[in-house]
């Protein structure tokens, strides 16, 4: 009978206490808790993407503000559902899951965070986010990718950024070509087709300079690919590993634990990027709304805990975010529709956690919606610079202030 | 020097005409490669040309969604509550999402099918060039009129295609001139006018743009069609590029074709998109020296890029990467496999970067290099199984006289991928539409009896075992395997070869259009299981998966990628 992950860790766990792990084994999980191939240290940046606008308004609560009640006087949480964060603030309730990381002091919450004259078509806003642009200028490529471009050339391997989704999201839009997706980590590759296995023959007629620069550089990338894809297959087969109590509701953004697992297998990747929407809730949203929480707080929980059983915890920070959040007054069918400034969230150990940013004003509004104080570039700065020892600068093409967000 | 200076007819030959075949077209079909062949250079580019004479007719979509003037809507919401309202707009927007779901399987049909490639061609250039996305206007009705634009423009008068392109309500909504007023004139139009589709970065200030942005004023739509707002319009003085005058927005494209910088810009484009990416400035100056002298003739500059030395060049010929959009019709063509649904290859194209109808901004696709990455590569290598299986698909649901005829293929446009007009039982349809069910009736029948174990063991075969083994079972029980359908055989025929070698030249000459190095050669022929290439080919040492095997390694290769 075949061994399960779970007895094999078990025997493997009884090895090391004894000092008598195979060296082939420990040889994998030493190379995890080290360096990323190509970057001095082991850093990760995992990014997580709420599409359609999540309601900020209904994620973190002034529960003792009238003008909340007032602006909703359906959809406004009573201080009973809340988890409270001080005397004016609290937390939707669903995100429960998450509140042992924010009373452990690695969760931070960013308040009312936007950009100048906001745009409310997600398309627009979610580019605006992706490129890190103003929103009157348009940019080709991502900040991810910009980042990759700056700092990431020496690595040489596509990889240094894997979204878990069929296509490449704009913010990895980069000149050199970096960063790679695929919804299956396991199976991205060549796919040989029945019968024999043809890869060799795949990567023979695919070498070797021809003196033709373009068939050069397809060669170039097909080897590149298949390289990058040979390391991802072979780092999702490493780090499998059975999630306690299954996939259940946190279906949702459960591109997550393929992440944990690729971190486990020590893949040389410095930007994750997952994604998961229906946070446009224009109608219906009471309840609707908790569930999409409930199910990112569950998989952000699991996910931290399987880096903490990894061991890979001291090397990850977390950051969420949504193109935009709603408009402060509910509509007329129980939804919201779509507005500006909401929160972020950053998860971690190396995470400077509670409140940060300026609590937005429901006394000044604009058209109705929320005035930003806090510009989302300059978490972005703050990611940059504190936790990837890049500089924000070249990758953001203009100065934000960083924040006091990573200890 | 590139030159310039027409190809002459000794240099004229098959591999010539499928290059201007790829560059003016999609590459497909062949048989028009070999045709244009035939021809003198001048009478093979004319031809391309004077598509105006290929006839050609193709279904005009009936699932548009009418646009209505804002009074219309209007009207539709008069009475309504608000949720009532709402659920009308979101009913709305279902609807041409669905909508626009189907131009674009319309669009990537007619690429298909349509004898005059290069009005598709150019077309798909000028979708680029003035970008708009669905993403923003999501109007069937709107995308369809300007795509119609485009190909009615498509090789005229460039001032002409400016002038409708920005009276057209699709690009009036996507940069925002529908909502410029004279109190509050907005710029977008004005500046992307410039920069992108005239004349280039750098070649204007702000405040030509400011200023044009106010001549642009009241070019608006009533939610239908073009509409001049008068009051909307601001007609004082402005001065632009120096002149001053109360210019409208006609005024306007006329000062732009006044401007040294236009036609430079649109010959450098036109070259970069049909033949190469660094053109020679002297090239670029001649052409736009023509450009100038036909008063924005589009066909001249066409005629002159595609005949000239410089364009049948050895390093142009096969230096491009082929587009989503032409990857994926000349794959199609290529393997032969007629019954792709189109939506299949809409999807195929999106997942390749180049979604039609949503361009990632107004800017367009980069083009070339930037299709590629690891990603896309490895999805271009993919695709050949995937739409064969897509083709198996289709054809299953042509069969059972299912499918949606609209998804499957205009009616009409091509006889040969209309879904016949059979009548079937319920069960036969079940039958063509999934072969395998049938069967696996049939065997659960037969297995009825057997001891447990023995039925499992069985089963485990059918399911596990490999193709031998289950037709040996199959065989056992008395069972036949269904013949099932290999999309990738039509390919094969009218093809003669009579060694592995001329298997795989015969191939790369159809698939790369040039012949393979000699390594690749042998790769090949080691992939196929045979010691040298004077080995006879027979059904026995060439059965279909070793054939599928070499197809997809032949279309696993970077030179495919090339056009």
């Amino acid at each position: 009978m075949p061994l399960t992950r779970r007895d094999f860790m078990k025997g493997l766990a009884v090895f090391s206490g004894l000092g008598l792990a195979p060296k082939f084994l420990t040889d994998v999980y030493a190379d995890t808790a080290q360096a990323i191939q190509g970057f001095n240290d082991g850093r990760v940046l995992v990014v997580v993407q709420l599409g359609g606008g999540n309601d900020g308004l209904n994620t973190v609560v002034p529960f003792e503000n009238d003008l909340y009640y007032n602006a909703r006087p359906n959809l406004g949480l009573r201080p009973g559902r809340l988890l409270k964060l001080n005397d004016q603030l609290g937390l939707n309730d669903a995100l429960k899951p998450i509140m042992p990381l924010y009373d452990q002091g690695q969760l931070a919450v960013i308040q009312g965070v936007g950009y100048p004259n906001p745009d409310r078509s997600h398309f627009r806003s979610m580019e605006i986010w992706h490129t890190a642009s103003d929103s009157d200028e348009y940019l080709g490529d991502g900040w991810i990718g910009r980042y990759f471009d700056n700092n990431c050339s020496g690595s040489a391997q596509p990889q240094v950024g894997l979204a878990l989704d069929a296509e490449r999201p704009q913010a990895f839009g980069s000149a050199l070509g970096y960063g790679v997706s695929t919804t299956d980590p396991g199976k991205f590759g060549w796919n040989a087709g029945q019968g024999a296995d043809s890869t060799a023959a795949f990567e023979a007629l695919n070498t070797g300079a021809t003196g033709n620069p373009t068939l050069d550089f397809l060669r170039h990338t097909t080897t590149a690919a298949v390289q990058s894809s040979g390391e991802v297959r072979a780092a999702a087969k490493r780090g499998k590993v059975q999630m306690d109590g299954g996939r259940g509701r946190a279906a949702r953004v459960n591109q997550l634990d393929t992440v944990a697992g690729l971190i486990r297998g020590g893949l040389a990747t410095r930007i994750y990027y997952v994604s998961t929407s229906g946070f446009d809730t224009h109608a219906g949203q009471g309840g609707r709304h908790e569930q999409l929480l409930g199910d990112v707080a569950n998989a952000l929980a699991r996910f931290q805990q399987q880096l903490e059983r990894d061991g890979t915890a001291d090397r990850v920070t977390t950051m969420v975010f949504s193109e935009f959040g709603r408009r402060v007054n509910e509509n007329g069918s129980g939804g919201t529709d779509h507005g500006t400034a909401a929160p972020m969230f950053l998860l971690g150990r190396n995470v400077r956690g509670g409140l940060h940013g300026q609590t937005p004003d429901l006394a000044d509004l604009d058209r109705g919606d929320l005035k930003f104080n806090t510009d989302f570039r300059r978490v972005y700065a703050t990611v940059l610079e504190s936790w990837l020892h890049a500089d924000p600068k070249a990758v953001l093409k203009d100065s934000f202030e960083p924040m006091n967000l990573i200890t | 020097m590139a030159s310039l200076h027409p190809i002459g007819p000794e240099s004229w030959s098959l591999a010539s005409a499928r290059h201007l075949l790829n560059r003016a077209g999609f590459g497909v079909p062949h048989s028009l490669a070999v045709r244009l062949s035939e021809m003198a250079p001048e009478a093979a580019v004319d031809h391309l040309l004077g598509y105006e004479n290929v006839p050609f007719a193709y279904p005009e979509p009936d699932f548009l969604i009418p646009a209505l003037t804002q009074q219309e809507r209007r009207a539709k919401r008069r009475g309504l509550g608000e949720e009532e309202r709402r659920a009308l707009q979101q009913e709305e927007q279902r609807k041409e999402r669905e909508a626009l779901r189907r131009l674009q399987a319309w669009w990537i049909q007619r690429m298909r099918v349509s004898p005059r490639p290069l009005e598709e061609k150019m077309a798909l250039f000028w979708h680029g060039h003035f970008a708009t996305s669905a993403q923003k206007v999501r109007a069937s009705q709107h995308n369809y009129e300007l795509l119609e634009v485009f190909r009615r423009n498509a090789t005229g008068n460039f001032r002409t295609l400016v002038t409708h392109v920005g009276q057209s309500p699709c690009m009036l909504r996507y940069l925002d001139n529908d909502r410029s007023t004279k109190q509050k004139p907005n710029e977008n139009w004005a500046r992307e006018l410039m920069e992108l589709f005239t004349l280039g970065q750098g070649q204007y200030t702000e405040e030509d743009i400011k200023e044009a942005a106010r001549a642009f004023t009241g070019w608006s739509s009533d939610g239908r069609s073009f509409q001049f707002r008068r009051q909307a319009h601001d007609s004082g003085a402005k001065t632009v590029f120096g002149r001053t005058g109360n210019f409208d927005g006609a005024d306007m494209i006329d000062i732009l074709f006044e401007q040294e910088a236009l036609a430079p810009f649109i010959c450098g484009k036109l070259w970069k998109f049909f033949a190469s990416e660094n053109p020679d400035p002297d090239v670029v100056a001649a052409l736009a020296s023509t450009f100038r002298e036909s008063s924005f003739e589009l066909k001249p500059v066409l005629r002159q890029i595609f005949l000239s030395e410089a364009f049948h060049a050895p390093e142009v010929v096969g230096s491009q990467i082929k587009s989503p959009a032409q990857f994926v019709v000349k794959l199609t063509h290529d393997l032969a496999l007629d019954t792709v649904p189109p939506v299949a290859m809409v999807q195929a194209t999106a997942r390749l970067g180049q979604d039609l109808l949503h361009p990632p901004n107004v800017k367009g696709w980069d083009g070339n290099r930037a299709w590629i990455n690891a990603n896309t590569l490895l999805i271009r290598y993919n695709l050949p199984a995937d739409l064969a299986s897509a083709a198996t698909r289709g054809h299953n649901q042509r069969m059972a006289g299912g499918g949606d005829a609209m998804m499957m293929a205009p009616a009409g446009a091509d006889p040969e991928l209309a879904p016949p007009a059979m009548t079937m039982t319920p069960a036969e349809k079940k039958a063509a539409e999934d072969p395998r069910a049938a069967l696996r009736e049939q065997i659960r029948e037969k297995l009825k009896g057997l001891p447990r174990e023995e039925r499992q063991f069985k089963l485990k075969i059918l399911r596990t075992g490999n193709p031998a083994q289950r037709r040996a079972l199959l065989k056992e029980l008395g069972l036949e395997a269904p013949a099932e359908y290999d999309p990738l055989s039509d390919m094969f025929e009218g093809m003669t070869f009579t060694t592995a070698g001329e298997c795989i030249a015969q191939l790369a000459e159809r698939l790369i259009g040039a012949p393979l190095a000699h390594d690749q050669r042998q790769t090949l022929l080691q992939a196929l299981g045979v010691p040298d290439a004077g080995m006879p080919v027979t059904p026995e040492n060439l059965p279909d998966q070793k054939r599928n095997e070499l197809l997809h390694l032949m279309t696993s290769l970077a030179e495919y990628q090339l056009c």
